[in-house]
């Protein structure tokens, strides 16, 4: 049975003004998608392409101008200040700078008691009680409730910034870049952590980055954006080591790869894919596929009609495609995995929910 | 105990600063040409005459000499007197400091209140406030204090008669009337540093805004002004702490212009005329003064830094 779901996403469209005479930047265009209790998911794309900006219309920190944002079956798009309080025991964000998403002038025990205090009318014994396990949980020492954030490095920080999250143990959090900031070896612990955490909680991540793999450790589903569209969606596995749109096959392409024979193999792939992942001088038209200006497979089609987002048929091997969308006029069917591309060394990820 | 550490440390670290301070003055002022000596016993006196005066100011002595006669006197407790009027320079500026203190204090305390409200304002409202903000910030930086203040004393003062022209009166003997006499002054001299104070609280609190907690906070549905009184606000507040020191500091030399302009009887004007005279014992005097309250305000500001924020404590 599949699990109910706690975030839905309808046709979502954020603007931003660009001042007088221009027309409205459209950061996210028309997005949708759901995510279920439980799971995570993974929003991918370059610097621009809104990902962060669904994030923060979820949260209501930016505009929507049209579409819909259901969580828990409750209609949040435009939730006012006092609906977002009584929200944020079970919606809560991670943010990616973890040396400003920490008040420098209080202690790590203040910060963290402040959700309890909105919420919960507790002794300033259970307070403590309830903070310095969640500390210990995320694997911080005993006494870094009396310290202030600036003792604290880049990780810890960013392990308290959890801590806060999950202090009402919410059923949704938005991990906007949790890892981006940090250096590889953290990341990682970063990453298992928040993994330990899903299963130990039943948590649902929303779980935004640029870095393919690094979502591809995480979600249970990827959303490929480019330019606030979707280009790809479906199951993790299967975006990463079989990509259909040429999009992310050039965002997979640009990620190194650690086997020096496999980075010289997937160099000459992408000399041959010469132009995609690289921007040219035309401009995204204005009525075609947002990629098409970039895509290295482009025909006249592309850049006259924009292509719907469509689910694909089934796979190669007969089975059903789990609900594999692709929104390109030149992929119909999943791509059968080549040799050189297929098995890419990656983390053991968390199992579907 | 760590606060008075701290108080007991800096005052002390600050005595070598007023040696220092102390002797570079007296280098400098032996340096600029002129002669008290001749000042006093004017053009049609004898050579004898004016030998005598020279040997009885001591000014005959090594450089080096004379300096340490001064500095055996202040270390006794003794500043000397006036070269010319024979007024000892201790209970000279004693009646002086209230003067300039006055200016300078009700100077910060007003250009803070003004300053800091008009940063916060133009920085949660944006728009039009931000603009005539910047407007305000550039022209207060722009007109000269000493202008400000002939043209303030031409409307409010002689014109509209609404305030005294020039003159001070003491806290003690009238306090309506002190305030009075300090009202052109101090907004003559505070307008510059409003400028300073509300663009520095404006980046400062819009830079915190921009901070992910802030984020945090609105996304949980804060209350704005909760999220703007008990997290903005103190964060912001450091580096506009330390531009209150600095515009403390510079309305001291400030005082020097605004105190003549407007005749109080301050620090400032006394400094101008010892130095036209090569008043040495008054110069030194004031240097001592004035080195004490700089040392005073940075203390203070050092205290309120370590209230504000904990990374300077823990240090």
């Amino acid at each position: 049975m599949t699990p109910p779901n706690i975030l839905e996403v309808r046709d979502l469209s954020v603007q931003f003004r660009q001042g007088r005479g221009t027309p409205p930047l459209r950061a996210v265009d028309g997005v949708g998608f759901t995510v279920r209790e439980g799971e995570t998911v993974g929003l991918v794309g370059e610097s621009g392409s809104g990902k962060s900006t669904i994030g923060r219309a979820i949260l209501g920190l930016n505009p929507v101008h049209s579409g819909e944002i259901r969580f828990a079956g409750q209609d949040i798009t435009r939730a006012a200040p006092r609906t977002r309080r009584g929200l944020s025991d079970r919606l809560q964000v991670v943010f990616q700078d973890p040396y400003s998403s920490l008040n420098p002038a209080r202690t790590i025990g203040q910060t963290l008691a402040e959700p309890l205090l909105v919420h919960e009318k507790l002794g300033k014994a259970e307070v403590l009680n309830r903070v310095t396990a969640m500390l210990e949980r995320v694997g911080m020492p005993a006494d870094t409730a009396g310290r202030y954030p600036g003792q604290f490095s880049g990780g810890q920080r960013q392990r308290i910034a959890i801590a806060r999250a999950l202090m009402l143990s919410p059923k949704l959090v938005i991990c906007d870049e949790p890892v981006s900031a940090l250096d590889l070896s953290i990341q990682a612990q970063v990453m298992n952590l928040l993994a330990e955490l899903q299963s130990e909680l039943s948590l649902s991540y929303l779980f935004i980055a640029h870095d393919l793999p690094v979502v591809r450790h995480l979600s249970h589903r990827i959303l490929v954006l480019y330019r606030g569209q979707v280009l790809e969606a479906g199951d993790a596995g299967e975006v990463y080591d079989r990509p259909a749109h040429p999009y992310t096959q050039a965002l997979l392409a640009a990620a190194p790869e650690p086997d020096p024979a496999a980075q010289r193999t997937r160099r000459l792939a992408r000399a041959d894919a010469a132009g995609a992942g690289t921007g040219t001088a035309a401009a995204p038209s204005a009525t075609g596929c947002v990629f098409a200006h970039r895509c290295p497979i482009a025909v006249d089609v592309c850049r006259e009609k924009r292509p719907p987002l469509l689910t694909l048929g089934a796979g190669p091997d007969g089975a059903p495609s789990s609900e594999r969308s692709v929104a390109c006029h030149l992929v119909v069917e999943p791509p059968v995995p080549s040799p050189a591309s297929a098995g890419p060394k990656h983390l053991p990820r968390p199992k579907n929910p | 105990m760590a606060i008075l550490r701290l108080v007991v440390r800096r005052l002390l670290s600050s005595i070598p600063l007023l040696f220092v301070v102390s002797a570079f003055t007296f280098v400098l002022v032996s340096l600029v040409p002129g002669d008290p000596a001749r000042t006093i016993v004017g053009q049609h006196a004898t050579e004898a005459q004016y030998d005598d005066v020279r040997a009885r100011l001591g000014l005959d002595d090594s450089l080096p000499a004379q300096y340490w006669h001064w500095l055996r006197g202040v270390l006794h407790g003794d500043l000397g007197a006036s070269l010319f009027t024979g007024e000892p320079v201790a209970q000279m500026l004693n009646t002086r400091l209230p003067v300039s203190l006055s200016l300078i204090v009700t100077g910060t305390i007003v250009s803070g209140i003004i300053g800091v409200s008009l940063g916060v304002l133009s920085a949660r409202r944006g728009g039009a406030l931000v603009r005539t903000v910047d407007v305000l910030s550039l022209v207060g930086l722009a007109v000269p204090a000493f202008w400000l203040a002939l043209v303030l004393i031409a409307l409010f003062a002689v014109k509209l008669r609404w305030l005294p022209v020039t003159g001070y009166v003491p806290f003690a003997d009238d306090p309506t009337e002190w305030a009075r006499s300090l009202v052109l002054p101090v907004v003559s001299m505070s307008v510059s540093s409003v400028a300073i104070i509300a663009k520095q609280t404006r980046d400062s609190v819009l830079d915190t805004m921009s901070r992910d907690f802030i984020r945090v906070m609105e996304a949980n549905g804060f209350r704005q002004r909760s999220i703007l009184y008990r997290h903005v606000l103190r964060n912001a507040a450091l580096p506009v702490v330390t531009v209150l020191g600095v515009v403390m500091v510079s309305l001291l030399a400030g005082a020097v212009f605004v105190e003549t302009i407007f005749a109080l009887p301050g620090l400032g004007g006394e400094t101008s005329s010892a130095t036209v005279q090569h008043d040495i014992p008054v110069i030194q005097g004031v240097v001592l003064y004035v080195t004490g309250v700089v040392v005073v305000v940075n203390l203070l500001v050092d205290l309120a830094y370590g209230r504000l924020d904990p990374r300077v404590r823990a240090a």
